[in-house]
């Protein structure tokens, strides 16, 4: 047969009106556009099955309309609503378009709270999605409500096949089975936005997006492994980078003193004995303790080079407080005091500690004890922990989003992950 | 391949491959039965249906890196619908079939079910009932009966290997087994089984193929 292929066009037995066969040749039952009466054309006889059948509606993809999805060229030739769930609330619907092209066969674009899924059937020995590991998401009858244009089996009224989905965002594996033959169709993910601009349809028409799909991709789920890994190897490098610096650090005691200072007898400032340090640009770290008890004390203090003369300065304060309030005993603050100079170079130095306390300005002063102990080369945690902070709330973040996306998604299934079925018993029994 | 002139209309009528045994004659629709003595005609076949295929008789392929063409064509109809099955013949003279069915392709060679005279399948024809689910054994391959369909031809155009008149009547019986799928077709107490896989229009790397308006 040399002529060209073309859609075929009958006429409908009951109304007289054009019926066209868009999937001539393919095509078992058909749904007349005008008085949707179902007709059979399995043969070349056309078959009035059932007239008036179907009452008219508008779709919003018209049948005929084109549109290009993953690279090849489709055309709408027929349409079902579907549904689960027999109680109002329980009721799940959806569209779904047979799309043909008649190279490549036919594709199903369901759409269900605004989003949409396209499905081919997958029939033995065809691959799956390489490392999609799919979860039952879904187990139930599944109905169809009404049904306009072409398809290529046997549509009856009140159709019903039980239906098992299983996810892989943004894949799902769905297994219908009827009485007679068990079909495999795979779906995969389609934005809302790609299947407006593919079709032509205007955008602020299409049916708003509510919830989250089963097959919907988290939105995190793809930034999420690469965030954690490299934070993982982040805080991995850092801890070794950390735990090596504080093995090999010298932390070497260079001078350790303690003095009482008086006010009334004594010289306020205080001047330790020359003492060296040995490593070059190495850190040195002062502990100062100072016994208090209900009072406050803080230490001016200078690190003098005794050639160069260069100086370096900090204060250190501490303060204790302690009580008995309400049958309960109390304490705060702290009596020591930790703080280093960085990079401080090798050579002879000296510290001037310039202290001051609360008990020289009681009415009667006392003295004041301090405990000095100064290190070189000390390991210092503060980066580190600085780093840690700095580096976990982003992933942190994602964590839990990722983890409150899937809830939702799962919220709808009842193969719920038994974790997320934990953490929705406890919200539903704070709820009571 | 061998030329004749069609008994009825005087048309010539080409027989590409020597396992070609039938034709329906292009121009007056003539079936034509080639014998030993010569060529016969009888009857008219009825023009098949028009569609949507892509696929012609003429249109040539690769297979497996194996270039083949279509010779012929069946259309089979079952209870819930109907399909073609395109006669091809490659480069290496092996006759087979190109199914075209519910939008797929699968491409089907007959594995011969005698060897050294001895029966290869556990079943004999003549007896047989097959029912969804029982097992078949096919010399050391076991096959599961997945589906069972009554077939009709209900036309045919080009050259096929075996007489296809409209309204032969056959058993189709799909086998599926732990490599590969099989497909046995009872006609008068005799089988044949077919053994292919589903093949992507992409990969048929088609040419000569049927125009389509609007495609």
């Amino acid at each position: 047969m040399d002529t060209p292929g073309k859609p075929c066009v009958l006429k409908c037995p009951n109304c007289g009106g054009a019926v066209t066969l868009r999937a001539a040749g393919l095509s078992v039952s058909v749904v007349c556009q005008q008085c949707g009466s179902l007709l059979d054309v399995a043969r070349e006889d056309i078959k009035l099955l059932e007239k008036a059948w179907q009452s008219k509606r508008t779709l919003l993809i018209p049948l005929g309309s084109r549109a290009t999805l993953e690279g090849n060229l489709w055309e709408v030739v027929g349409y079902q609503a579907r549904s689960s769930g027999s109680s109002k609330e329980a009721r799940y619907a959806w569209d779904e378009y047979l799309l043909y092209n008649p190279r490549y066969g036919f594709r199903f674009l369901a759409q269900a709270e605004g989003h949409w899924t396209l499905y081919r059937v997958i029939k033995r020995g065809m691959p799956l999605p390489r490392g999609a590991r799919f979860e039952r998401f879904f187990d139930g009858q599944v109905r169809v409500d009404y049904v306009l244009g072409e398809f290529y089996w046997r549509v009856k009224k009140g159709d019903t096949v039980h239906v098992t989905d299983s996810i892989a965002p943004p894949y799902v594996l769905s297994v219908e089975r009827d009485a007679d033959e068990i079909n495999t169709a795979l779906g995969i993910y389609i934005p809302a936005t790609e299947i407006a601009a593919a079709f032509q349809l205007d955008p602020n028409a299409m049916p708003k997006s509510r919830g989250v799909a089963a097959n919907q991709p988290s939105p995190f789920s793809q930034r999420m492994p690469d965030v954690l890994r490299i934070a993982m190897w982040a805080v991995l490098v850092a801890t070794l980078i950390q735990f090596g610096q504080a093995f090999f650090a010298a932390n070497q005691l260079v001078y350790v003193e303690t003095f009482d200072v008086d006010p009334e007898t004594t010289e306020r400032t205080h001047v330790s004995p020359p003492f060296t340090l040995h490593k070059g640009l190495a850190n040195v770290c002062l502990e100062s303790t100072a016994v208090l008890r209900n009072d406050w004390a803080e230490l001016g203090v200078t690190l003098v080079n005794e050639t160069t003369q260069e100086q370096r300065n900090l204060l250190q304060s501490m303060e204790f407080y302690e009580g008995y309030d309400g049958g309960e005993r109390w304490h705060e603050g702290n009596n020591a005091a930790s703080n280093c100079f960085s990079s401080v170079p090798a050579g002879q130095y000296r510290l001037v500690l310039d202290p001051d306390a609360g008990v020289f300005h009681k009415s009667q002063p006392g003295r004041q004890t301090f405990s000095e102990r100064l290190y070189s080369d000390a390991p210092i945690w503060s980066n580190w922990l600085v780093l840690m902070l700095a580096l976990l709330p982003y992933p942190l973040f994602l964590w839990l989003r990722h983890h409150s996306f899937e809830y939702t998604r799962w919220s709808e299934s009842d193969y719920m992950p038994k974790v997320y079925a934990g953490i929705k018993n406890s919200l539903n029994g704070e709820d009571e | 391949m061998r030329v004749f002139n069609c008994p009825s209309c005087g048309a010539p009528v080409t027989f590409h491959a020597s396992v070609s045994v039938y034709a329906v004659c292009a121009h007056c629709q003539s079936m034509i039965l080639c014998r030993d003595v010569g060529i016969e005609a009888f009857g008219k076949m009825a023009t098949l249906p028009p569609d949507m295929s892509p696929l012609r008789i003429g249109a040539q392929g690769v297979l497996d890196g194996v270039g083949f063409a279509l010779l012929g064509r069946l259309r089979i109809g079952w209870r819930d619908g109907a399909w073609n099955e395109w006669f091809m013949v490659t480069e290496h003279a092996r006759k087979g079939w190109l199914a075209e069915a519910q939008g797929f392709f699968a491409a089907c060679f007959e594995v011969p079910l005698e060897h050294d005279g001895q029966n290869l399948i556990d079943r004999d024809f003549a007896t047989w009932k097959p029912k969804a689910g029982e097992r078949v054994q096919v010399g050391d391959q076991t096959y599961e009966v997945a589906d069972i369909k009554q077939t009709t031809c209900l036309g045919s155009e080009g050259e096929l290997p075996f007489l296809a008149n409209r309204g032969r009547q056959a058993v189709s019986i799909d086998l599926e087994g732990t490599a590969r799928f099989a497909s046995l077709e009872v006609y008068q107490k005799t089988g044949r089984l077919y053994q292919g896989r589903y093949v992507g229009w992409d990969e048929l790397k088609l040419s000569n193929i049927r125009p389509l308006e609007g495609w």
